[in-house]
This record gives structure tokens, C-alpha cells and sequence, in this order.
């Protein structure tokens, strides 16, 4: 006669396994992006590029606008700076004196808001031009949090820029 | 045999699979789960930052010529146990400090110093070898990618790393040569 309770003990701890490692939130995504340009670029365009060289010297894609975002001990603030002028999205103060809860919330709010503006900017480009190029770069200080940075881009993403590139922070010395 | 009875009778011995076969099958789930934590190189010490399953989208198939770099919190780079440049990392991590100290049993005693341009170097160094040895794979491979470095390379940086430090390393994965980046988040559930 076989012994049927050892396997069954055995399923179930393989069932208890199963359970505790069926995590659905921590599900993992990536996101698709275009790497900092190293050095200056030498070809005009991108069918110049010589494809046997390194690829510092390589044409960083140009994009049209550039959401500068800043982050300095409890303030944070985002601007979209195009051609002709900066505009600024919002600015977060004191966020020391605030608790988790109300950070995320107020995070939240301003990545909402650079979500909407971006998507109103996309949607006037592409009236003129339905197939206008959809880049956008990102330029932070470089104390800020990845977290935020991501969520930055999260936004970009959001409103239909599916290209983002990062700009080389600007306190950062050469 | 019996020592006593005087008639034959035969013994039956079976012997007892059933704890033999415990340990075959736990055995066989414990490989399961490592092996893909160590393909997939998810570690504990780097918790991913969110972001709205609009722009993060589900990871399928990623194909066999990838390379992971993870980033804890510091932004030291953490190295794969089974990557030919562990062993010259002690506690297996490329995080710039100077006279860094070890025990015999290879625990830290002294912290040591932390070097930003050190650190900078040492990731260099390792992801041109890295890269080395993605273009030697390359070179033996048929067809017009012979010789084209097509690894990509997949970022895991922890949500409290600071821009710095993801950028830097992004950097000088673009001057070393690599050409595809992907970066990795938690997808966030829908509220």
C-alpha cells in the first residue's frame, strides 16, 4: 500500500510555497528609453552617423522641449522649457514638514498636472503635424530621486511622448 | 532467516521511497527558484521604483543577450555571483570606498572612504569588460550582425538612488558601446 499522507504533506508544501510567492504588485515593467549622449555630435544628421564609430560620437536625438525638473532638500519644482520660454508646472515646498501620505499626494497632483500639460502640447503638435516627432527630454538636478525622476517620466510617457531621453544634470561639474 | 523457526519464511524489505522522494522534489523546486532568481538577478536589496502600467509595460520575452545592472540605494553597482568580476569585489558590490577592510571570514571592518570618481572608474572598468566580452560572443556569431554588439542592457536602480547615480552609470554604459537600454519598475496597480 502506498503511504499516501508524507505526499501529502509534501503538496502542501508545495501549495503553501506557491502561495506565499504569488506577489501580483510587484509585477515588473520596464521602460523603453534613449541613453545620454557621452560627446559633442559630429554628423549633422542621423543618416550621417558612421555606424562603425563609438557611439559618443553619435547625434543625441533632438527633442523640441525639455521638462526640467528640480529637487533641493524639501522643495521640488518642474518647468517645461521650450524653444521660446520656460513655463512652470508647479512647485512643492516644505515637504519635510509634511507626512508620507500628503508627500505622495502632492507628488501625485504635480505629475497629473505635467501629464495634462504635456498632452495638451501633443495634441496642438500633431493638428499641424500628425507624424511630428514625439521626444521629450528629461534635465533633473542630481540629487533627485530616482523614484521622482521616474515618475516624471511615467508622466511623459502618460501623455504620449514615447521617446525620453535624459539630459546630463547641470550641477553636475564636466 | 530465523533464527528460531524451523520453517522457511521468506522477508519482505521494501525500503521507504517516500522520504527519498521529499527530498528529490523539494530539492527540484529549490533549483526551480533559484535558478531563475539568479537568471533574473532579482535581489532583495533593490526595492524598484513604481510607475503606471501606461509606460511600464509587462516584461516578456527579453531574449538570452541581456546584461542586468542593479543599483541599491547608494548607488553602488551590485554584482551578479556568477560574474567573471565578482571575485574582485569582496562583498560583491562596486561601491568606491577607499581602504575598504575585511576580516578572514570576509566580513567589512572598516568602511572606509567614500571615492565618487573611484567608484566611477571601477564601474567603468568593469562594464568595458563587460562589453569585451559581449563583442568576443559577437564575433563568433554568422550573418550581417557579426561583430555588432546588440546586448541589452536592463537597469534596476533603487527607488532612493539619486539621479546622479543612475545617470552616471548610463553614461558610461553609452561610452563603453552598449546601445539598447531598457530601465526596470513595479507596475502600479490600479487604484
Amino acid at each position: 500500500m502506498i503511504p499516501i499522507v508524507p505526499m501529502l504533506d509534501l503538496s502542501f508544501q508545495i501549495l503553501f510555497f506557491f502561495v506565499i510567492t504569488f506577489d501580483m504588485g510587484q509585477q515588473e515593467g520596464y521602460m523603453a528609453m534613449n541613453l545620454p549622449a557621452t560627446g559633442e555630435a559630429k554628423a549633422k544628421d542621423q543618416s550621417q552617423v558612421d555606424q562603425s564609430k563609438l557611439s559618443d560620437t553619435e547625434l543625441d536625438i533632438p527633442s523640441d522641449f525639455v521638462v526640467v525638473a528640480r529637487s533641493y532638500d524639501a522643495n521640488f519644482t518642474l518647468t517645461v522649457r521650450d524653444a521660446e520660454k520656460p513655463t512652470e508646472i508647479g512647485a512643492l515646498k516644505d515637504l519635510d514638514k509634511m507626512t508620507p501620505g500628503e508627500q505622495q499626494k502632492a507628488f501625485d497632483e504635480l505629475f497629473n498636472k505635467l501629464a495634462d500639460t504635456l498632452k495638451a502640447k501633443v495634441e496642438e503638435k500633431k493638428k499641424d503635424n500628425p507624424n511630428a516627432a514625439n521626444n521629450v527630454k528629461i534635465e533633473a538636478n542630481s540629487g533627485m530621486k530616482y523614484s521622482h525622476l521616474v515618475s516624471v517620466m511615467d508622466a511623459c510617457v502618460r501623455s504620449g511622448y514615447s521617446q525620453v531621453g535624459f539630459a546630463p544634470p547641470p550641477d553636475l561639474g564636466p | 532467516m530465523h533464527a528460531g523457526g524451523g520453517a522457511h519464511i521468506p522477508e519482505l524489505v521494501e525500503p521507504n521511497l517516500v522520504p527519498l522522494l521529499d527530498l528529490v522534489l523539494q530539492m527540484v523546486m529549490f533549483f526551480m527558484a533559484t535558478t531563475t532568481f539568479v537568471k533574473e538577478e532579482r535581489t532583495a536589496l533593490v526595492k524598484l521604483p513604481t510607475a503606471s502600467a501606461q509606460s511600464a509595460k509587462p516584461v516578456d520575452a527579453v531574449g538570452s543577450d541581456i546584461m542586468y545592472l542593479n543599483i541599491n540605494d547608494r548607488g553602488d553597482l551590485l554584482l551578479n555571483p556568477l560574474d567573471s568580476g565578482f571575485g574582485l569585489y569582496r562583498d560583491g558590490k562596486i561601491d568606491g570606498m577607499k581602504n575598504k577592510t575585511f576580516d578572514d571570514a570576509g566580513r567589512v571592518v572598516s568602511q572606509g572612504t567614500f571615492d565618487r570618481a573611484e567608484r566611477n572608474r571601477q564601474i567603468e572598468v568593469h562594464l568595458k569588460r563587460a562589453f569585451q566580452d559581449f563583442q568576443r560572443d559577437a564575433e563568433h556569431r554568422q550573418g550581417d550582425d557579426k561583430g555588432v554588439v546588440r546586448t541589452l542592457v536592463i537597469l534596476r536602480a533603487h527607488q532612493d538612488a539619486s539621479y546622479r547615480d543612475v545617470y552616471e552609470v548610463l553614461r558610461l554604459c553609452r561610452q563603453v558601446g552598449f546601445k539598447k537600454m531598457q530601465l526596470r519598475a513595479t507596475i502600479e496597480q490600479a487604484k
